[in-house]
């Protein structure tokens, strides 16, 4: 049988299904893989969108302005 | 009919009644005449808004504030030392803190109650023994534990700003009986606590100058991290929560649709026979 060529997109999703979703081992690797990264991937952007936007207040910051408390010595 | 204009198009029906609802709640909450007490307005505190947390150093002054002013009539006996630790002040820092207080322990091995210097998990002092203690000390009036009392209030902590700087002389004609003091914030005008915050009452540590506004904003910010401490927790755990419903939404709506096709586009057709 004759078939014309495929499209872009559809190499494409052929080659991700050929790579990953052919053996459901190498499926559920592959999302445990990607859970890791994405998880990774949006943990760095909400803290990082946090830490900017509170930046200066945030306890770690504290002994920029305040001195250390020490012991007042009773004599 | 596009399938997908029809689901877009419920999508924004719900939102704009969710919308109106709550437009509809904001503005046209009731206010009434005859109320006898000023509400406060709202303050542009720093911790207001979905990215925001607590301004630690405030906490911080405020801390400072409580200990040298109003924990002298005001106990919160629901907050340890140990609370404080990676909030505004480190451990060794809120140990000097505890140990500046004596605490009553025991029995001792002899049977005997003794003091001992404070440790981390002591709670904040109480300033008085018990209710009645602290009810003749104070011309009757109770003064109440602070712990949760930003929670308490409706108007949260702009009511505890707007009281604390409230104090002024009653207007022309209100009469505030013997023995109360004067503010509009408080319900029915004449509150019990005599005004506590005067310029330069405190000395804090960063060397910000204490005027009466600034030490009110932080024992305000104080009180509300006292009430609230899970505050920057729970909302930067709202923000993962948010983003992950924001990328899985769609994938799911599609997933949904794409399973539900066969049925969908299936019609069952009854013929008019037995």
């Amino acid at each position: 049988m004759f078939q014309r060529e495929l499209t872009n997109p559809q190499k494409f999703r052929n080659a991700v299904y050929n790579i990953f979703m052919k053996r459901t081992s190498t499926y559920v690797t592959s999302l445990i893989l990607a859970g890791f990264v994405g998880m990774n991937v949006m943990n760095r952007t909400v803290d990082g969108i946090w830490a900017s936007r509170n930046a200066g207040k945030t306890f770690e910051d504290i002994h920029k302005t305040f001195p250390h408390l020490e012991p007042e010595d009773d004599d | 009919m596009s399938s997908l204009g029809k689901l877009v198009g419920r999508g924004l029906a719900v939102a704009g009644i969710g919308a109106a609802g709550v437009v509809g709640y904001g503005v046209y909450s009731p206010v009434y005449a005859n109320d006898e007490v000023l509400h406060p307005p709202a303050y542009a505190w720093e911790h207001i808004g979905p990215f925001q947390k607590f301004d630690a150093r405030a906490i911080r002054r405020g801390y400072e504030v409580y200990k040298n002013v109003c924990s002298s009539c005001h106990s919160m006996k629901f907050l340890h030392y140990r609370n404080l630790v990676g909030v505004a002040f480190t451990e060794d820092e809120a140990k000097i803190l505890a140990a500046d207080t004596e605490v009553e322990d025991g029995p001792n091995d002899e049977g005997e109650m003794f003091t001992r210097p404070g440790r981390l998990s002591d709670k904040f002092p109480d300033p008085y023994a018990n209710e009645e203690a602290a009810r003749y000390a104070n011309n009757g009036a109770l003064p109440p534990d602070l712990s949760c009392v930003v929670k308490a209030r409706e108007a949260k902590e702009d009511y505890i700003f707007a009281l604390l700087t409230g104090y002024r002389d009653p207007p022309d004609g209100v009469v505030v009986r013997e023995g109360l003091h004067y503010n509009p914030y408080f319900t029915g005008g004449g509150i019990a606590m005599a005004r506590a915050l005067y310029d330069g009452g405190v000395d804090y540590d960063d060397g910000t100058p204490a005027t009466t506004s600034q030490m009110a904003k932080d024992v305000s910010v104080f009180l509300t991290w006292a009430s609230n401490p899970e505050h920057d927790v729970k909302k930067q755990w709202g923000s993962h929560m948010l983003m992950t419903l924001a990328v899985f939404t769609p994938f799911i709506i599609w997933f949904k649709r794409f399973r539900f096709s066969p049925y969908k586009y299936k019609r069952l057709v009854f013929r008019d026979q037995w």
